[in-house]
């Protein structure tokens, strides 16, 4: 059977793949079992660390653990802080199983996802721009607040959030055209983690996708498709569009028939003058017309 | 900080009122169910109280604004209360005994643009509701006499942890533009059933869509059911593996044809050693059944690897392969063609010292075997699918341990290339940010960023590319504990293929004392238009606002 470069690409790749996380967990799972901690009475951690406790079990996640104390199979603390009988056998040489000196950089994999796991997939978050930033769910998320705020926990105005690291988004949201994300006056009706997947990655793919789910009026499918908006050869949506913002009216990256002439640069004399819109006012896909003359 | 048009959603003028009292109304007979029951001697009389106490906070504001020039240009962006309007009305109830956590918030009731948010969330059995709700009103276009638009958006979830193992979760979404020819309304039911086992979780979904656009409009209206069933990682932290499969049955209106996509997806991800991770993705999508008269994507393979290594000193290395093998059907519908899309992306991340950290992001992404394109007369001629398409980025941040200074600046490369067409265009992003804490109450903040478009190819004019330029200063001043002041200028400007200058100026002042604060405000905000098109405008705002907390 003949196959494509990219046929062949693909059963390579898949075959590294396979390999690269099959045989690892053949060889290293011993190991593994060896080091398992176990956990401790649930009410050792109070007898040195009575202040937290104390303070713990009036806010929601320490009320949580005690009202679900069956569930939590008497672990308590140790739902969050790790499996801590070393650490109450020998306090000064051993700290809790899950510092952050202990697991490096997979701590919110471990503490928060154990719980969380199935509103944020542990997999979409390790495999995410953000752990690989060394960005930790407390960066963003206050877990540690008492429980009523709760309210801010599931309401907080995220963008000033984000802002915070990605300052250089917040100059393109100054432009002459941006989504309205962050200025006072805009009162984010677009939130960041309404296009961004913050707990994940967002493929190119997926853009068109999600730029429709506000954006219904172009969600297609058309009889006649504008091929660049499809995703899959191109980048769909952004390729005429900067979505944070653009010296350029409605986000676009070029100004009049320039935005066009970036992929058509045989148009440049096609009925000169005004932008190509004027006569092919279906850009983003017709249902009657093949050259997008009309919807 | 809260802005003083409120920024965190949009009420219903009747449904939030409803939702805040029904608050409210829960509220007070919790209470009053906490008082009557009779203290435990021996304890203090606050020791079974949570941590905090029911508030009500409620804010009233009064602004007024002038605008010279096209209101509808200002008011795309800017879109506050007129005259004096409730600000606010929010009811925070903290977790009391009954394990219940609740509160309701609503902004700017009965103006224009308004929305809010409402959540109950009950420990014991870990049910979770919550619902938001926003209108905006703008207009469609800037012109003298556009259209004004209505969108509506309300979306509500609920979470139930039916068992310690079985979740449910539920939701109803719709959206409603209203206005000019672009009106539309959606609706989205879904609901997902999750359980964990003792190695992973499987869940089922089902998510319906219904989507109608107004009587005469081009574009069909229809419902699509989308049904999903897989499985999630495991919660051992070395190896996770995740699939899934789903489907989407798209039915439109008037058209015989009902497309299919089917999703194949698994998942792997494996921490070889302490310092390596790998992961990898098989996937598989198929478009069936489609009404697409000219080209298009009817399936697409896709495997892609990517490992991190963490194990240099202070220093985070990914680098990741994709390779995508697209069946293209061609523009006549004559052929199926094999293009693939290869992707390449490297990340470092280092941070040499403790107050130094750098990053560098590389992607390439190349298309082979791309289809010809059609002219208007049936004729190939040359692809309009670029070859190849970069992306560098560069930032790095500088927050020295000898100054109360921080500095982080930034490169972004993005470039695109047609290589049959002699075709090329790239966006060049600059900026810079500092922040400077003068004294402990004193900090002043600059930020600059610089944009600039290039298109190449040959016989190409260039007053189709615009650059950007915009910098903002601003500084805060904690003048005592009870009060605040905070100034900020910025400046953009849009030249070359269009001539835009935009200023703004804010000032604000909020004093607070006991549980009441009062802000006050001023915005100047002015466009000069330089291109004929009279976008331009002069606008003056200024607001205050009173917010007090009932006990």
């Amino acid at each position: 059977m003949d196959c494509s470069p990219a046929t062949r690409s693909i059963v390579w790749l898949a075959a590294v793949a396979a390999a690269a996380l099959v045989l690892p967990s053949l060889l290293l799972s011993a190991p593994e079992a060896k080091t398992t901690p176990e956990y401790a009475d649930p009410d050792a951690c109070g007898l040195c660390h009575k202040d937290v406790a104390d303070a713990a079990a009036k806010r929601l996640h320490g009320a949580i653990l005690e009202r679900r104390a069956a569930e939590a199979k008497g672990q308590n603390c140790q739902t969050c802080h790790g499996p801590s009988q070393a650490h109450v056998e020998n306090p000064i040489e051993v700290k809790t199983a899950w510092t952050p000196e202990l697991l490096k950089r997979n701590t919110s994999a471990v503490m928060c996802l154990n719980c969380h796991s199935n509103q944020i997939p542990a997999i979409s978050w390790r495999k995410g721009d953000h752990h690989a930033g060394g960005v930790q769910c407390w960066d963003c998320h206050s877990a540690d607040r008492p429980a009523k705020a709760h309210s801010e926990f599931i309401a907080r105005p995220a963008s000033p959030v984000c802002v915070e690291c990605h300052q250089e988004v917040e100059g393109l949201f100054r432009l002459n055209s941006h989504h309205p994300v962050l200025r006072e006056t805009e009162q984010e009706r677009v939130a960041c983690s309404d296009c961004h997947d913050v707990h994940g990655r967002r493929s190119e793919r997926d853009w068109a996708q999600r730029c429709r789910s506000c954006h219904l009026e172009q969600r297609g499918p058309y009889r006649f498709e504008h091929g660049a908006i499809s995703g899959r050869l191109m980048g769909s949506c952004l390729e005429c569009h900067s979505p944070h913002g653009s010296p350029n009216a409605n986000l676009l990256k070029f100004t009049g028939r320039g935005l066009c002439l970036q992929c058509h640069g045989d148009k440049v004399t096609h009925f000169p003058g005004p932008a190509c819109w004027t006569c092919h006012t279906a850009v983003h896909g017709s249902n009657t017309s093949p050259q997008l003359l009309t919807r | 900080m809260r802005t003083p048009f409120a920024s965190r959603g949009r009420a219903h003028p009747v449904l939030l009122p409803l939702v805040a009292l029904a608050g409210l109304a829960l509220g007070v007979a919790l209470a009053a169910q906490e008082s009557a029951e009779a203290p435990v001697a021996g304890k203090p009389p606050d020791a079974d109280k949570g941590p905090g106490e029911s508030r009500i906070t409620i804010a009233l504001g009064t602004q007024r604004q002038t605008v010279d020039g096209n209101p509808q240009r200002y008011w795309q962006y800017v879109t506050p209360p007129s005259g004096t309007h409730i600000a606010l009305i929010e009811v925070d109830h903290p977790l009391n005994e009954a394990g219940l956590v609740f509160g309701a918030q609503a902004y700017d009731l009965l103006e224009p643009s308004a929305g809010g948010v409402g959540y109950l969330y009950e420990v014991d059995e870990g049910v979770r509701v919550d619902t938001r709700y926003r209108r905006s009103q703008f207009y469609d276009d800037f012109y003298a006499g556009a259209d004004h638009l209505t969108r509506t958006d309300w979306r509500t979830d609920v979470r139930w942890r039916v068992t310690p193992r079985d979740h449910l979760m539920g939701g109803y979404s719709t959206v409603r533009v209203r206005g000019a020819e672009e009106g539309w309304r959606r609706e989205n039911w879904r609901a997902t059933y999750t359980r964990e086992t003792g190695a992973l979780d499987a869940y089922a979904s089902v998510n319906v869509e219904q989507f109608n656009f107004i009587d005469g409009s081009p574009w069909f209206s229809g419902d699509a059911t989308t049904w999903s069933v897989g499985f999630g990682p495991s919660r051992d932290a070395r190896t996770l593996i995740a699939g899934n499969v789903s489907g989407t049955n798209t039915n439109l209106e008037g058209h015989v044809r009902s497309p299919r996509e089917t999703f194949v997806s698994l998942s792997g991800f494996r921490q070889v050693t302490d310092d390596l991770t790998l992961s990898g993705d098989l996937k598989y999508w198929e478009l069936e059944d489609s009404i697409a008269r000219t080209a298009y994507a009817k399936r697409e393979r896709l495997a892609a690897i990517e490992g991190e290594y963490i194990g240099l000193p202070k220093t985070v290395i990914r680098a990741g392969l994709e390779t995508a093998d697209v069946d293209y059907v061609n523009g006549r519908q004559s052929q199926v063609l094999q293009p693939a899309v290869n992707t390449g992306t490297v990340n470092i991340r280092v941070r040499p010292r403790k107050d130094v950290k750098l990053q560098v992001d590389l992607s390439r992404r190349r298309v082979d075997a791309r289809p010809l394109a059609y002219d208007v007369g049936g004729y190939p001629v040359t692809t309009l699918i670029y070859s190849q398409a970069d992306l560098l980025r560069f930032r790095g941040s500088w927050t020295p341990t000898f100054a109360p200074i921080g500095l982080t600046l930034g490169y972004q490369a993005d470039q695109r290339e047609n290589a049959d067409r002699g075709l090329r265009n790239e966006i060049i992003t600059r900026d810079l940010s500092a922040w400077w804490s003068v004294t402990d109450d004193v900090t002043a903040t600059l930020s600059l960023l610089n944009q600039s478009y290039g298109l190449v190819g040959a016989g190409r004019p260039t007053p189709f590319v615009s650059d950007a330029r915009s910098w903002s200063l601003g500084a805060a001043w904690r003048v005592s504990d009870r009060t605040n002041f905070e100034t900020s200028f910025t400046r953009a400007d849009s030249f070359g293929g269009i001539e835009l200058k935009q200023q703004t100026w804010s000032a604000s002042l909020e004093h607070k004392w006991d549980e009441h604060s009062v802000r006050l405000g001023l915005a100047l905000d002015d466009l000069d238009d330089y291109n004929g098109t009279l976008l331009g405008y002069d606008a003056d705002l200024w607001y205050a606002e009173f917010s007090t907390r009932l006990p």
